[in-house]
């Protein structure tokens, strides 16, 4: 329909037809056409978006008119595509006109500035490595550069590609995709040549002319001949470039070929195959990064914290491999976005699901099984992804013998993700993410352990302008824990305790000029925490219900950094975050301005050096007195009498690529914590109303060096590791015959000096490969009696010192056969194998050594061994 | 409430579903000797104190320092109890109280446990409403100890001790209640009595010495002598001191009391229910700190080990060392009011016994058929238990009937002959 249109023609009086003005007023998009049907020689053709309202203005000279139309279609969500004379305007959506290399050079075809402006203002989507790809209008710039962004996909399933290398090859100036596969970088104007590269994808090489800011979003596909030949992979070409230090990124197909316990592809045990991740033994959930406790780590899933990363006591982590992108951790350089935690952040990001068709997968193992489904809900706009796991290990439990304490006891977890993600437009999109897990264990008929994680998260990502960008983050996680202690039918209880916290954070990146890309933003979250809650079980109990205070707090952040390119040689980084806590009733405000600093100078391209310091605070302590984390582990915030922890590190590194696939490091580091928490000799840490008179400060050193060397790409890839480290901690307080090791230095439970790892995997074929695992390590310091002494009717064992002991040196090599599915792409399931032995060499690994008195009350030492012989196990993923 | 006790053992049980526990020798060569002190001042009673040492972990025999304590328990009045006056035990020089050596400690309990040092003091004039501490001197060393001062506890009330039937898992459950108003932390311990019997009645017992007269000449007739009445080695006691550490809190409940806590649990098959069974409790409040202290030994000594035990550290008790106060003292004293409770298990009521299989030999030594068989058969670990004469033999010999010595001889079991002078049967 048409509406009445006013249209002036005003000739201005001045000059000639250069002066000409035109303009419209509030037109439709249907006169609108008909106006540039009139007024230009080209023809254009609309589709009118049906629920379209809009009215256009527009006023420019005749030379400047078409361009301003285009830019008020722009905003209006058109885009403008050209072929020959023609013009397409459609509501969101494209005329694709690429062809094939050379043809446009045949055809001549005619660029009226016009088609470049629009070319510069739509997401094109780059596919044709000889096609060349025009942004902005050719002289809007003639010297400096340009910004160009985009996001950088898979072919097949759409989803975003994270640490894939833009490089270009010109200016030497690189970037990396972030989480969600976007990129900026900017260009010196004219003839470009930009390469991008990612782990296992075909590098792809694009020729760019870029006179203006712009946008071009990139395809990439899977390397299907990845066996031979060597290429300069993403993560060697990050390592040279970027000046952060000590970050690991490992993506899922890696890690699910690292044999693991029940062969079951698991993060944090293969996390815990890097250099400077350590845990106290096998099936402990936590790990120690750098000398750090367990609860220094911030692990993130979708934004949201884990407070509880295990299942099954730690044989499993908490997610589901099938449905995460990737995981990263940061264990030198943390990011001024991140803060809360003083020793590593472990940011592990949830797949988008498959935007091009419906697809997923079934696995069966030993004691697991799981599934996840994924595709577009919307194609191409609207994804999900939803994946959920269970154990059957009750079984297990039921083949013990009947006269043994476990016989029927209960050992189960579920968990499931579920996300979505709609892409509002070119410019924006929104992911929704929820994840949810259960864990329950009871072995004889008293008592039973529940924990639970919920975590649910939003998250919004916008390109801004060219050079702006921000991702705002809103959420809320919760994990919980029972303990129920049935043994008397009036004295039986439970105990509860819960942490609660919403989160909100917005993180903008702007690239200031070609030299400064500053990252700034603020974050805060708001805590309820139960620290324990008993109430009886039955209903003539004797249990007087009580609950402790709950703890609130708000952990409120501002962050800012900034990346320098001082020349290609030479990078600096440097950020500041102001970190604080405000705990309420009663009131008590912590404040503390931190440090993230870092540079990098490349003697050549594949031989760098970097240097680093940082320092941290962290506001939340896990209390526990146990090596490993338990369920029974209860958070505390920090209030007035018990301090936040802090801590610094300085590190340095070498870096060197040999041959574009050989990645050597060594990465030396010295760390500080002040405030760690350890515990008085018979401290109660649950239902304590007085839990910091429990509590003892100590201050921690750990210092190290790690070499590790690396091979990315060829039939063999994998890495090899050698890390000398060594933990100490000391209490600060004198507390004369109980100071712990008398105010000396003592070694920390996860002070293991030296380590040496090996993962590697070697393809035979594209079906067939082996994985290996190798992992040696000192024996972790553990507190053994020095004596006994007769007490009570018993032998009852005396202690001295703590960790006066180390057990005796920890080794496995663990072996798999991974068998692929055929790459029959219409076969409609694809069927992978995974047959492995863990512990191929049946080494008895003490998990801990001991004294324990016997039924009879003699006193002898024992060891624990968790993994004691040979673990076969079969894994069966079939995927759709 | 023993949450960490539960606790440990389910996590040991997750992970036997493939882990195991292998004995091992860490090698440790220590040189601990700290004195450890023991003992509770009894309100009204008697009070004892056992002195004693840490045993290191060391393959060079140990030598402790010499022991001579003496001390006072001394009341906030001013009042000072000296200790009973000592008796040095003829055989080995070792000096304890006038009534106590160190084989009658062995005789009562089968615990082999004997301290150094012991002291004992009448306390029947000591009070409830006032503190006291414990003061000590090592004669060798003149190191001097002292206890921080005690409130005493209040006494509390035992209202029941019974046993349970579990027929799903054999056991018999002790279970206890009691109840102690303003009190919230108690402990106790128990001991075991019981009487068993031999599988077979001996009539007659061999005297060894007597199988040869002085000429070498044998007269197995004169070695195997008959039983007078009531000696026979058919009924035995024996007795053990659990060394469990038992407490509980009510620092959670709306009544400082517990009903019907089972807290020993004894196999329906065990040797302990066959005739007569006693377990005595001695309950005692103790402070908090106590039952921390408790609590951290039970934790050190029983909980280690699994993925989730608690990291074992020495926790300091209530005794210190005024000369030397960088010198830690193992051991924390209370001063309370102990109350007793017995029960008995009768099984010629109950019936809930079901164990002992007759699985003895018994073998026939027929009069004069192989003079040396009787040497033969007790060499061999038989013993004789009865005799059938001639007219009523299947040989018409006179006949010996042997068997297994423990079958026969009830003390073989570990058992003694001394039988409680208060035990409530007619079996001796």
């Amino acid at each position: 329909m048409k509406k009445i249109v006013t249209l002036f023609f005003l000739l201005a009086s001045l000059n000639l037809a250069a002066q000409e003005t035109l303009e419209v007023k509030r037109v439709s998009l249907d006169s609108l056409v008909s106006f540039l049907n009139k007024e230009f020689p080209q023809d254009f053709y609309s589709v009118r978006y049906e629920e379209e309202q809009a009215t256009f203005s527009v006023r420019a000279s005749r030379d400047e008119f078409l361009k301003q139309a285009f830019e008020a279609l722009r905003l209006k969500g058109y885009r403008v595509s050209s072929y020959g004379n023609a013009r397409f305007i459609l509501h969101g959506k494209t005329v694709f006109t690429d062809l094939p290399t050379g043809y446009f050079d045949s055809q001549g075809a005619a660029n009226d500035g016009s088609l470049d402006q629009y070319l510069s203002e739509q997401s094109a989507i780059a596919t044709f490595q000889n096609k060349v790809y025009e942004i902005g209008d050719p002289g809007a710039k003639t010297s400096g550069s340009a910004y160009l962004s985009g996001h950088v996909r898979d072919v097949s399933s759409g989803e975003p590609l994270s640490g894939v290398s833009v490089y270009d090859e010109k200016s030497g100036i690189y970037t990396v995709t972030d989480a969600d596969g976007f990129y900026r970088v900017a260009i010196p104007v004219g003839d470009s040549h930009l390469s991008l590269s990612g782990y296992s994808l075909e590098d792809l090489h694009l020729t760019l002319k870029i006179w203006d800011d712009g946008s071009l979003d990139v395809v990439m596909k899977e390397k299907v001949t990845a066996l031979t030949g060597s290429v300069v992979s993403a993560d060697a070409v990050s390592r040279h470039r970027d000046a952060k230090m000590g970050i690991e990124r490992v993506r899922m197909d890696v890690i699910k070929k690292i044999p693991t316990a029940f062969g079951e592809g698991d993060i944090i045990k293969a996390v815990l195959t890097l250099p400077g991740v350590k845990s106290v033994g096998e099936a402990s959930g936590g790990f120690n990064v750098r000398g750090g406790s367990t609860d220094q780590n911030l692990i993130l899933f979708n934004d949201g914290v884990i407070y509880n990363p295990t299942h099954l006591f730690g044989i499993f982590s908490a997610f589901n491999s099938d449905v995460i992108s990737e995981v990263e951790l940061y264990k030198s350089t943390i990011p001024a976005e991140f803060g809360g935690r003083i020793s590593s952040v472990l940011d592990v990001r949830g797949r988008e699901g498959n935007s091009k068709k419906i697809s997923g997968s079934l696995g069966v193992g030993l004691l697991t099984g799981h599934f996840h489904l994924e595709g577009p809900i919307v194609k191409d706009r609207t994804t999900f992804i939803i994946g959920g796991r269970t154990t059957y290990s009750n079984w297990l439990l039921n083949l013990m013998p009947e006269n043994s304490n476990y016989h029927g006891g209960k050992a189960s977890f579920s968990d499931v993700n579920a996300s979505v993600t709609h892409k509002i437009n070119a410019a924006n999109s929104i992911q929704a993410s929820a994840y949810w897990s259960r864990d329950g264990f009871s072995f004889d008929r008293d008592t039973s352990f529940r924990y639970s994680n919920l975590n649910a998260a939003l998250k919004w990502r916008s390109r801004l302008g060219s050079r702006l960008n921000l991702i705002a983050t809103a959420g809320y996680d919760s994990y919980g824990a029972t303990f129920t202690n049935d043994f008397n039918e009036w004295s039986g209880y439970a105990i509860n305790t819960a942490i609660k916290d919403v989160f909100a954070k917005a993180t903008f990146r702007y690239a200031v000029s070609d030299a400064h890309n500053i990252s700034f933003g603020l974050s805060a979250m708001m805590y309820a925490l139960e620290p324990g809650a008993i109430e009886g079980l039955n209903g003539n109990t004797y249990i007087m219900p009580r609950k402790l205070d709950t703890q609130k707090a708000v952990e409120p952040a501002l962050f800012i950094s900034d990346s320098w390119n001082v020349t290609p040689k030479l990078v600096l980084e440097g950020g500041v975050r102001l970190g604080s806590l405000v705990a309420l009733e009663p009131v008590k405000f912590y404040a503390y301005p931190e440090v993230r600093i870092s540079g990098k100078y490349s003697f050549l391209d594949n031989l760098s050096v970097k240097a680093g310091f940082n320092t941290m605070s962290q506001y939340i302590h896990l209390i526990t007195n146990t090596s490993s984390i338990s369920p029974i582990d209860t958070w505390q915030l920090s209030n007035a009498r018990i301090r936040p922890q802090t801590g610094w590190q300085a590190a340095a590194g070498l870096y060197w690529t040999i041959g574009g696939s050989l990645d050597l490091s060594l990465e030396p580091y010295y760390k500080q914590m002040e405030h760690y928490l350890d515990y008085k000799s018979g401290a109660m840490l649950m239902m304590n109303e007085n839990l910091a008179d429990d509590l003892v400060e100590t201050n921690g050193k750990a210092y190290g060096i790690e070499f590790m060397a690396k091979k990315t790409s060829g039939k063999l890839t994998g890495w090899v590791s050698y890390t000398y480290a060594r933990t100490q901690l000391r209490e600060t307080q004198d507390r004369g015959v109980e100071t712990i090791n008398g105010g000396d230095w003592y070694n920390a439970p996860h002070d293991k000096p030296h380590e040496v790892k090996l993962v590697g995997n070697y393809k035979f074929t594209h079906r067939y490969s082996l994985s290996v695992n190798l992992d040696y390590s000192t024996g972790r310091p553990v507190t053994l009696p020095v004596g006994y002494y007769y007490y009570g009717g018993g032998k009852r064992l005396a202690y001295s010192s703590r960790n006066n002991y180390r057990i005796p040196d920890y080794f496995r090599l663990d072996l798999a056969m991974n068998i692929e599915p055929g790459h029959y792409l219409r076969q409609l399931t694809h069927m992978s194998w995974t047959i492995g032995v863990y512990n191929v060499t049946g080494r008895k690994n003490a998990y801990s050594v001991f004294y324990s008195a016997d039924e009879a009350g003699n006193i002898s030492g024992k060891m624990l061994s968790v993994f004691a012989y040979p673990i076969p196990y079969v894994n069966l993923n079939l995927k759709f | 409430m023993a949450v960490r006790h539960i606790f440990c053992s389910a996590a040991i049980a997750a992970l036997m579903l493939t882990s195991c526990i292998y004995p091992f020798d860490p090698g440790l060569e220590t040189t601990d000797s700290r004195i450890v002190v023991e003992g509770a001042i009894s309100i009204g009673g008697t009070s004892t104190f056992n002195f004693s040492r840490v045993i290191p972990f060391t393959s060079a025999e140990y030598n402790p320092p010499a022991m001579e304590m003496t001390g006072y328990i001394e009341g906030e009045d001013g009042t000072r109890i000296a200790p009973i006056p000592m008796y040095q035990d003829e055989d080995s020089g070792d000096g304890y109280s006038y009534f106590w050596t160190k084989n009658s400690y062995k005789d009562v309990f089968s615990n082999p446990y004997v301290p150094e040092w012991m002291l004992r003091f009448d306390t029947p004039a000591t009070l409830p409403d006032q503190r006291y501490r414990v003061h000590f001197e090592e004669k060798v060393t003149g190191a001097v100890y002292e206890s921080d001062w005690l409130d005493v506890c209040a006494q509390p009330v035992i209202d029941d001790l019974r046993y349970i039937f579990d027929y799903d898992r054999n056991e018999l459950n002790v279970a206890l209640s009691m109840h102690c108003n303003g009190h919230q932390h108690f402990r106790w311990h128990y001991d075991e009595t019981w009487e068993y019997h031999s599988d077979l009645y001996a009539s007659y017992y061999l005297d060894p010495d007597l199988l040869f007269d002085e000429n070498g000449q044998y007269q197995p007739e004169k070695a195997l002598i008959k039983f007078s009445s009531p000696h026979n080695n058919y009924y035995c006691w024996k007795a053990e001191q659990s060394p469990d550490v038992k407490i509980f809190s009510t620092a959670d409940q709306v009544e400082d009391k517990f009903t019907d806590l089972e807290f020993h649990r004894v196999s329906r098959s065990n040797d302990k229910l066959q005739i007569l069974y006693r377990l005595t409790v001695h309950l005692e409040a103790i402070s908090e700190e106590a039952y921390l202290y408790w609590n951290n030994i039970d934790q050190n000594t029983n909980n280690q080990g699994s993925i989730f035990a608690p990291i074992p550290s020495q926790m300091a008790g209530n005794i210190h060392c005024i000369t030397d106060p960088d010198a830690e003292v193992i051991g924390y004293v209370n001063a309370s009011r102990e109350a007793v409770g017995i029960m008995y298990y009768n099984n010629v009521q109950e019936g809930f016994y079901n164990g002992r299989s007759t699985d003895w030999n018994i073998v026939k030594v027929e009069e004069f058929y192989d003079p040396y068989d009787f040497v033969f058969w007790y060499a061999r670990g038989y013993l004789p238990y009865t005799f059938v004469p001639a007219n009523m033999s299947d040989t018409g010999q006179d006949t010996y009937m042997w068997s297994p010595a423990r079958c026969v001889d009830c003390r073989r079991a570990g058992g003694t002959k001394n039988r409680p002078a208060d035990w409530p049967n007619n079996d001796y």
